[in-house]
């Protein structure tokens, strides 16, 4: 459909001698529309059907195991009305963003920095601080993650060598979800590699300019730095927030699926995952789903609308 | 214009190219669900059969299933077995898509919501005519597996409640192990003398606060019962009493503080008594030879303790059972199957206790005789068990896993010190019926 109107409105019809371009341009339109097909099919198959669905569902009472009926707005108006452990894994949630995002762009800022100054064996040191990226949200390290934690782990034996007793700090419920911020803080070489390339971009020259008038590091990396940097940070504090709010997989297995010790790493999604696949309740589920959909468009909005007093980009006046 | 033909024979091609592509991806799509029945002649029957469980119990049922279709040529199994933990997901999903297998491993706690959802097949009229024979069975077990008249799955083995102790840390201490007919009382002793004698770091016992199994027995020695159908069997004053000498035990150390406890998890790896930190833990009589083979030294096994009063209290169970889907279209056949498993001698022989102890009596005997002096304990424990008044876990009401997690989420309120003992009992008393049913 999007084909032919869209031909319709490029090549008027009152041209007769472009009849001939027109089919052909059709059918390379259809040649295009093809090699996307691939991902147009998952588009609509995985991503936008199953929402749709899930929207419907959000309304139903759905055990997977049954049909759906109808019960219009009951499940969202239970979730902020009647579902403590909601809205702890809320809070749960939202500890862990605060938290962990600043933390992990603070030390993914620092260690580009290290290494935007020249290092030999720049590329390998790269590699390396990247590799928790790729490792981090995998099951094999929230379960390293439970020992290094653990009452005998290693933060424990290397905070025996000073003479202080540590505890179980995974199971302990005032410091389970701080184990799992660390983790985040941990894969901090997805934004390094973002910041790296952000420095580049940043000209000598300003610093020489700077070197000149008298400024110091600190003068330099806030007044020059920083400023230049805005936007790449934008960037990497909106990529790293919307994670952060879906994170699953460490708390997932940090708590044997059960988001304890007492509800205190309850993620969100982990939550969700409770309600739909082991409570059966489906279309609950589904109603969190879009409440947490709403809430990262929110919180990314209010970012962006944030942004206009921060971020500066070097187009601008 | 030549310069036109071309490109636009090039554009032809490669539509042609990226149909063929996208066909070929649809096609595959499509075959997916039904690869293993869509060969073969007429005649030819299909079966899936879906469990999970350890590598062990995949080996030997594969090497069953093996041998049925030997002996049938005319059936074709194909098997999907899964970690526990993805199972139910697994299985929820393929439920929800019209798309179950035919057999399932299914689990009592889970058999009443599968059963009311209308997912799992009437097995009666298969064991009245004779295609699946439990002449000889206990009664209880199939009892277990029957909802509101309709018997929904036959268990392949039982399995009891047990307690297991490190049998070589005792005896260093020079500790007398627990007797048959022990009592709480007893119990609570024994964990006070092993914390006391075992130094800094070594606690008496694991914390059964957490588990209802412990406070099955608890109930039975007092003549009640977890669920009264879909209500609560207890009261209050019950939970409390148990879990105030639970918190006592804990405040003595003579069992372990709520953040070792929460470390565990469920399996017999993480039990204190594999990892050397407690002496004692409760269990089942399945996970026997697992916590065997873990520990450094010698485990023992022992029955629950008693009340002091004497009361039994003992608990065996039917924690699972091959159950067929409504959906299948061959469920005569799937029936034959799972009397194959759980009857066949050649079956039994493979199988062994990969379910816990044979639910068929023969198959029992038989396999008894096959099996080292470890997997003999078990089937011992099972017949002490047995021997003193025991019940069998009857059908967990739909909501068991929420009352579950609701009871042991509480449990680690009080025992971490963030609720006290009357408000986390009186929050379960009042959420735990609106879980249930």
């Amino acid at each position: 459909m999007s084909v032919a109107t869209r031909d319709r409105v490029e090549s008027p019809p009152e041209r007769p001698r472009r009849a001939g371009g027109r089919r052909f341009r059709i059918s390379e339109n259809v040649a295009g529309y093809l090699f996307l097909s691939p991902w147009l099919v998952g588009l609509f198959v995985i991503v936008i059907g199953p929402m749709i669905a899930s929207l419907y569902l959000s309304f139903t009472e759905y055990n997977p195991l049954t049909s759906p009926s109808w019960i219009g707005l009951d499940n969202y108006v239970r979730l902020f009305t009647d579902d403590p452990r909601y809205i702890a894994s809320l809070k749960v949630t939202l500890i862990y963003v605060v938290v962990s995002v600043p933390l992990q762009l603070a030390f993914a800022l620092l260690l580009a920095m290290v290494l935007d100054k020249g290092l030999r064996g720049l590329s390998f040191y790269r590699s390396v601080y990247y590799l928790p990226s790729l490792l981090g949200s995998s099951v094999a390290i929230a379960i390293l993650w439970r020992r290094v934690f653990s009452g005998d782990g290693l933060v424990n034996s290397f905070l025996g060598a000073f003479g202080i007793e540590g505890r179980s700090w995974i199971s302990e419920p005032a410091t389970a979800v701080y184990t799992l911020v660390a983790l985040s803080v941990w894969t901090f070489g997805a934004p390094m590699v973002i910041f790296l390339a952000g420095l580049r971009q940043i000209p000598d020259m300003y610093y020489e300019a700077a070197s000149v008038d008298g400024a110091g590091r600190v003068r330099r990396f806030f007044s020059i730095t920083v400023p230049l940097l805005t936007p790449v940070i934008f960037f990497n504090l909106i990529l790293q927030m919307i994670g952060a709010f879906q994170a699953f997989t460490p708390a997932f297995v940090v708590s044997d699926g059960t988001g304890g010790p007492v509800d205190s790493t309850l993620f969100y999604t982990l939550y969700l995952y409770q309600e739909g696949f082991a409570s059966f309740r489906m279309g609950y589920a589904s109603a969190m789903a879009w409440v947490l959909f709403v809430v990262i468009a929110l919180f990314t909005a209010l970012n962006f609308a944030a942004s206009k007093y921060w971020v500066f980009y070097g187009d601008e006046r | 214009m030549t310069v036109r033909t071309t490109r636009q024979r090039a554009v032809t091609a490669l539509t042609a190219t990226m149909c063929a592509l996208l066909v070929a991806g649809l096609a595959a799509c499509g075959s997916d669900g039904d690869s293993a029945g869509a060969e073969g002649g007429d005649g030819d029957v299909s079966l899936r059969i879906a469990w999970s469980g350890s590598d062990e119990r995949n080996t030997r049922t594969q090497d069953a299933l093996d041998l049925y279709m030997e002996q049938n040529p005319n059936v074709d199994i194909s098997v999907e077995y899964t970690t526990a933990t993805n199972f139910w997901d697994r299985l929820t999903t393929q439920v929800a898509g019209g798309n179950a297998p035919d057999i399932i491993q299914m689990s009592g706690q889970v058999l009443s919501q599968y059963a009311t959802s209308d997912v799992l097949l009437d097995l009666g009229p298969y064991v009245d005519d004779g295609t699946i024979d439990i002449e000889g069975w206990e009664e209880e077990p199939l009892e277990a597996q029957t909802i509101d008249g309709t018997l929904y799955g036959i268990p392949p083995g039982l399995d009891g409640h047990a307690l297991v102790y490190d049998a070589t840390k005792l005896q260093e201490l020079g500790i007398e192990p627990p007797s048959e007919t022990w009592t709480w009382s007893e119990f609570a002793d024994l964990a006070r003398e092993i914390a006391a004698a075992g130094g800094e770091g070594y606690y008496g016992t694991e914390d059964g606060g957490p588990q209802y199994e412990v406070l099955q027995s608890f109930l039975n020695q007092r003549g009640k019962q977890l669920f009264d159908g879909n209500e609560l069997g207890f009261e209050a004053a019950d939970v409390e009493e148990l879990w105030q000498f639970w918190g006592d035990l804990r405040e003595d150390g003579a069992a372990v503080p709520a953040d070792l406890q929460t470390a565990q998890g469920a399996n017999p790896e993480n039990s204190g008594v594999v990892q050397g930190y407690a002496a004692m833990d409760f269990t089942t009589s399945s996970q026997y030879t697992n916590f065997v083979g873990l520990s450094p030294g010698e485990v023992g096994m022992a029955t629950y303790p008693f009340g002091d009063d004497g009361a039994p209290g003992q608990v065996w169970r039917a924690g699972m059972a091959w159950s067929v889907t409504r959906t299948s279209a061959n469920a005569d056949e799937a029936a034959k199957l799972i009397d194959f498993l759980v009857n066949d001698s050649e079956a039994g022989a493979l199988l062994q206790t990969t379910r816990g102890v044979p639910a068929s009596p023969t198959i029992r005997e038989e396999v008894l005789g096959t099996v080292d002096e470890t997997e003999q304990r078990s089937f011992e424990h099972l017949e002490t068990v047995q021997a003193h008044d025991a019940q069998v876990t009857p059908v967990l009401p739909t909501g068991f896993g929420d009352f579950n997690d609701l009871y042991q989420r509480l449990y680690y309120e009080y025992a971490f010190g963030r609720m006290t003992l009357e408000d986390a009992v009186g929050q379960l008393m009042s959420e735990a019926p609106g879980l249930l049913g």
